[in-house]
């Protein structure tokens, strides 16, 4: 009998054991596995566009021709 | 007056995730307009349906290359461009249907027709652009072809915070259409502030890849090696090989290929992107470029649990100039781990 009663507490033993590791492996887990930044791809768009003519119409001084001309004035790009 | 940018996408990771969502499309290595990819039809016989939030606003404008119909097929009644509030599902202020011939588009506001267009070349690349204001009685919906206007409307085009557009074609109520569509080049701006109704830019979007280690290598490749080599990839090869970080302020840089701009071609800005995600709740990461020697990197960036498109936009180079070819270049790109760990 008495060695029945032995092995009970024993058993309550390890049980109480056990709870203590798993708990322990828990928290291990969360430290090396969750915090972190990972990168896969990495690239670099080019944003282009083509510049655009602006003309205006401008006197010409008499005697050099035309009185009035379109001359390309500035060139853009619209942002 | 200043246009923010919300969103822009040339396909070029080779990863339809750089939208929030793709359906019955998928990356295509034909008929791009630029670089190696775009969107293509998946299935010559379903819908397509590509979906774009943004920030809440009353303003927008932008535009994408589209190509579709075969000459004579119909989309007929298929949305091509569609404008929410509330998202998809909610209210549809403005949208662009196709009609009976694949030459012809219509403007609708409120599911009212507004305006008519009937000179698109089947199977040929043109470029929509758009110009939205939402406001119970002087709003706008403007509708470019190749930096022309072509449909308009003035008026009312609602009176609350548009958040979604979507780009079909696709229609529950309409039948299938063989035809063929791509798209490429897209982008989105809030343009609040804006008097009145302007052509939107038409922009292209050309994509460099990493072809070096550069300045910093504080991360760590997994597997071990080169670290340009583990994000150099299109697609996106996920967990295959990556960059990891468990700090923060960690930097890695990377040379980048280039190409010649045509002449008339100017950048109006870089944008470094990446496909990145967090273990936890709280890493971060900030994008930059480096030139002649100097670093230029934005915000903190938050990040999803999966491997997310995430983008920087750098209208200036680290030196405060515009960009040019020399700087193109040259150009190295900074990726910078942020946030707690």
């Amino acid at each position: 009998m008495s060695g029945s009663v032995s092995d009970t507490q024993v058993g309550a033993y390890v049980e109480t054991e056990q709870s203590i590791i798993k708990n322990t492996l828990v928290g291990a887990y969360a430290e090396t596995e969750v915090i972190q930044l990972d990168v896969t791809l990495v690239g670099m768009y080019v944003e282009v566009q083509e510049e655009e003519m602006i003309y205006e119409t401008v006197i010409v001084p008499e005697g050099v021709g035309a009185l009035y001309q379109n001359v390309p004035l500035i060139t853009i790009t619209k942002r | 007056m200043a246009y923010t940018r919300r969103h822009q996408s040339g396909l070029e990771s080779g990863d339809v995730d750089e939208f929030d969502s793709v359906t019955d499309a998928s990356i295509g290595t034909s008929n791009t307009y630029t670089g190696t990819y775009c969107l293509s039809k998946t299935v010559l016989s379903q819908n397509v349906d590509i979906r774009q939030g943004f920030a809440d606003t009353r303003q927008i404008r932008g535009g994408f290359f589209m190509r579709y119909g075969i000459g004579g097929s119909v989309f007929n009644g298929k949305f091509l461009f569609r404008v929410y509030s509330g998202g998809v599902g909610g209210t549809r202020h403005v949208d662009v249907r196709a009609t009976a011939n694949s030459t012809d588009m219509n403007l609708y506001v409120f599911g009212t027709k507004r305006g008519e267009y009937y000179y698109i070349t089947p199977d040929t690349y043109f470029h929509f652009g758009f110009d939205v204001k939402i406001n119970g009685t002087v709003g706008w919906a403007y509708i470019y072809i190749n930096g022309s206007l072509v449909m308009s409307f003035d008026g009312n085009t609602g009176s609350i915070d548009i958040n979604t557009i979507q780009i079909g074609p696709n229609s529950s109520a309409s039948a299938d259409s063989i035809d063929p569509f791509y798209m490429d080049d897209f982008y989105i701006d809030d343009s609040t502030g804006e008097s009145s109704p302007t052509a939107p830019p038409i922009k292209r979007f050309y994509s460099l890849t990493p072809n070096g280690d550069g300045n910093y290598s504080q991360w760590t490749p997994i597997p071990t090696g080169s670290h340009y080599q583990k994000v150099d990839e299109r697609p996106p090869n996920d967990n295959t090989d990556y960059l990891e970080a468990v700090t923060g302020s960690l930097y890695d840089s990377f040379d980048m290929t280039t190409f010649t701009l045509d002449t008339n071609e100017n950048i109006i800005a870089m944008i470094p992107y990446v496909f990145a995600k967090r273990g936890s709740t709280s890493e971060q990461i900030a994008l930059g470029t480096r030139s002649s020697g100097t670093d230029s990197v934005g915000d903190d960036k938050d990040l999803s649990v999966a491997y997310d498109y995430v983008w920087d936009r750098h209208v200036t180079g680290s030196l405060g100039f515009e960009w040019n070819q020399s700087y193109l270049d040259s150009v190295e790109i900074i990726i910078k781990s942020a946030g707690t760990y």
